[in-house]
């Protein structure tokens, strides 16, 4: 008896759980979508010598594309790209030439006025799809997810076909209810069906009225769920 | 009384329908498919999809693989069960929850296993995961058999043999064994049944359609056949398969009338 | 003695039988970096605790989320339909008499044993004749009408005692109170068994979903994880352990009924 108490409990929690999940599915998607800062690429002027008719050496001024020296990490950048999907990133290799006052010039691979991407080298993937954060001007990159490219689309229409189907979830609820029912039906008695399917029930109601108002601020979410990994290299560094 | 029995007969008719509807009528359907060349010409060609199915190299290789499958797992799958049902007698008490170690693999998803499985034993290689992915998830049903013939063992029959100097091993051989004589008939129809079942698993496990040789069973013939549409091919292969299955439950049955 | 030496045996029988779950379950608990994420001999050995696969199932890929239900809602309909249908044609068994009733049991018996590949030709067939290819009644509709579970319930009610059924008929005519009132309470534990184990079959189904649906918003679970196709293995891992639950707690409450039932099995 004891065993079938738990069991139900685990069955009532676990249903639970993923409808929760399938309800926030998307919020929860947006929610930890990789925060990246911009800055667009501009114009510059860079010195540059001349060699003359005469053999003498002038210094002339050039306008070049330019991209400040710290988001020059090897021989790649992120760029964005703006959707209405969404925000993407894709990667852009460069060559650059030289660097004066802060700036590096870019002798290939960009164009003025793009979206280049602060602090790429992390983890961002060719073709991620990310959140561009406006305000904060400094990087708060924190999860990057890995849409593989060509996928995108795909799990875009699955997420349409969760978010529209509504009568698909009532009916699973219905559903999760009926197999509740039975088992406290044929293995309890009849006294004490309610209170599990009506937590249930009020549960998914409340959940399904309250997802769009609810917005976990994004900053709760961590890198990474749980890594002890990452702590115990902390401690290392720090304490030992 | 009359009128009763005749309702009963009523009881049978939702159940009757659906089998006729999926299994009967396009059964029928699948025998005349085998009997014709191809479905747009229609014509009558006797039994020579049957030699052609019979003498393609694939099907040959299909049927010695599943052969070899019966040959080789089967026993050994019956005898790890009979092992497991015999240290399990009378296990009481909260050792009887052993039990269900043995049992649940039963009921486990393939697809949840088969990762392990991959990494385990890798995708390349013998069929040997195969077979004993088949035994993992066939011995629970098989102790749940055995467990059941044990129980219903009288106790005396022991004694008497325990007093006659019979122990151990010799005592399950010489006085186990014959009276579960019926079940263990059962039992190995069972296994033998089921390992044409198993290309669920061979499936997951290789997560192809091509295995590599030795694996090629029946049920990959039929398989791929469908996704060719190859109606007529499939068609015999289909009857000549529940023609076998039908030899085997039929013999079971005839042997078992005899030992009962 | 000898006892203890069985148990010890027994004991590590056990483990060694409960090893492959164990594992699945404890690799789901640490996904490795997506670079080094293969099947490889290494990544049963787990490096650390994160939750980052059934993050990336659950959240990323929860267009997988669509599939479970669907699995939740094939199986379930599926087990109440078949028992629905199968307890009147098991009593009709065991009880009317009629004239080809041992040959027609015998046929069930024979369709029971069929392996999948032969049934699902002729139930393609019929399917596509009926234009129900690629909608969900093709995988509830042929399930549905598996003869296993009438051929276990017949088995079992065989078993019963019949005195019951005549001191009933005294009492009344009705075939439905007498079914009622005096079968079904004593099938309790067949039809559990018959439940968890036809869920069970059906939870777990591969092929038919891949033969009769196109559609991936209408597969069931199993046969995305079971081609694990846009999946990295901690996603397989993650889903594959979620895919277990309801298994297992289904047959926490049903063992001893489970055992009860199958042990009706016989020819």
């Amino acid at each position: 008896m004891k065993t079938r108490k738990a069991a139900t409990r685990i069955l009532t929690v676990f249903f639970t759980i993923m409808l929760l999940f399938t309800l926030f599915a998307e919020d929860l998607y947006h929610m930890t979508l990789p925060k990246v800062a911009t800055k667009t690429s501009t114009r510059k002027v860079f010195p540059y010598e001349v060699t003359g008719v005469d053999g003498s050496t002038i210094t002339v001024e050039r306008t070049e594309v330019a991209i400040p020296n710290y988001m020059v990490t090897g021989d790649s950048v992120y760029v964005l790209t703006e959707t209405e999907q969404g925000a993407f990133v894709t990667k852009r290799k460069i060559k650059t030439g030289k660097s004066a006052g802060g700036w590096t010039e870019i002798t290939e691979g960009l164009s003025g006025r793009t979206k280049v991407v602060i602090g790429s080298d992390r983890k961002l993937r060719d073709g991620s799809r990310v959140l561009v954060d406006e305000k904060s001007r400094q990087v708060s990159l924190y999860r990057v997810q890995d849409i593989r490219i060509g996928t995108a689309l795909e799990s875009q229409y699955y997420r349409m076909c969760i978010k529209n189907n509504v009568w698909h979830v009532i009916l699973i609820a219905a559903f999760t209810l009926l197999i509740i029912c039975i088992c406290k039906v044929v293995l309890k008695g009849r006294r004490r069906i309610l209170w599990t399917p009506v937590m249930v029930l009020w549960c998914v109601l409340v959940c399904f009225y309250l997802r769009r108002f609810i917005m976990i601020p994004p900053e709760w979410i961590p890198e990474k769920l749980i890594d002890w990994n990452g702590w115990r290299e902390n401690i290392k560094r720090f304490w030992i | 009384m009359r009128k009763y029995l005749l309702k009963c007969r009523l009881f049978l008719l939702p159940s009757l329908l659906g089998v006729a509807l999926f299994y009967v009528f396009p059964y029928l359907r699948v025998i005349y498919y085998s009997l014709i060349e191809n479905q747009f010409s229609k014509k009558f060609v006797g039994l020579k999809n049957y030699f052609a199915v019979l003498q393609n190299t694939y099907f040959r290789l299909a049927l010695r693989n599943s052969l070899l499958l019966i040959v080789i797992a089967v026993p050994v799958l019956v005898a790890v069960a009979f092992l497991l049902s015999v240290l399990l007698l009378r296990m009481n008490g909260r050792w009887k929850i052993l039990r269900i170690a043995f049992i649940f693999p039963m009921l486990v998803p393939t697809a949840s296993l088969v990762v392990v499985w991959r990494t385990l034993f890798g995708t390349e290689g013998s069929a040997l995961p195969v077979y004993l992915l088949f035994i993992y998830k066939n011995v629970g049903l098989l102790v749940i058999l055995f467990s059941a013939a044990f129980s219903t063992l009288d106790n005396a029959v022991f004694e008497a043999a325990r007093i006659d100097g019979a122990h151990g091993f010799t005592m399950h051989r010489k006085v186990t064994l014959p009276l579960i004589y019926p079940t263990l008939l059962f039992v190995v129809l069972i296994a033998v049944v089921y390992s044409f079942k198993v290309f669920r698993e061979s499936y997951l496990y290789f997560g192809t359609s091509y295995p590599p040789d030795h694996s090629y069973t029946l049920q990959y013939y039929m398989n791929n056949h469908f996704f060719k549409l190859n109606y007529q091919y499939l068609a015999s292969g289909a009857v000549l398969t529940s023609l076998i299955i039908y030899l085997i439950v039929f013999v079971g049955v005839k042997l078992q009338k005899r030992f009962a | 003695m000898e006892k203890v030496i069985r148990k010890v045996i027994l004991s590590i029988l056990a483990l060694i039988f409960l090893l492959p779950i164990l594992l699945t379950v404890i690799c789901s608990f640490s996904a490795g970096n997506v670079d080094t994420d293969a099947f490889r001999l290494e990544r049963l050995f787990p490096s650390g605790f994160n939750l980052m696969g059934y993050y990336d199932l659950l959240i990323e890929h929860s267009g997988i989320l669509r599939n479970f239900w669907n699995s939740v809602f094939y199986a379930g309909v599926i087990t109440c339909l078949n028992i629905l249908v199968a307890v009147p044609a098991a009593y009709a068994f065991s009880q009317a008499r009629f004239r080809g009733k041992e040959l027609l049991f015998f046929f069930y018996i024979v369709l029971t044993m069929m392996p999948l590949q032969v049934t699902l030709l002729p139930n393609y067939i019929g399917l596509r004749d009926m234009k129900l290819l690629d909608t969900p009644f093709a995988i509830i509709l042929p399930a549905v009408f598996t003869p296993f579970s009438v051929f276990l319930m017949t088995q079992y009610m065989r078993g019963l005692e019949q005195s019951f059924v005549e001191a009933a008929l005294l009492e009344t005519r009705s075939v439905i109170k007498i079914a009622g009132m005096v079968i079904l309470p004593q099938l309790r534990a067949c039809i559990f068994a018959v439940f968890v184990f036809v869920f069970a079959e059906h939870w777990n189904m591969v092929e038919q979903p891949d033969i009769y649906l196109r559609q991936e918003s209408l597969k069931p679970l199993s046969s995305l994880l079971a081609i694990g196709e846009g999946l990295t293995a901690s996603e397989v891992l993650a889903g594959s352990v979620i895919f277990m639950v309801p298994i297992v707690i289904l047959y926490l409450y049903f063992h001893d009924s489970l055992e009860i039932g199958l042990e009706s099995m016989k020819l």
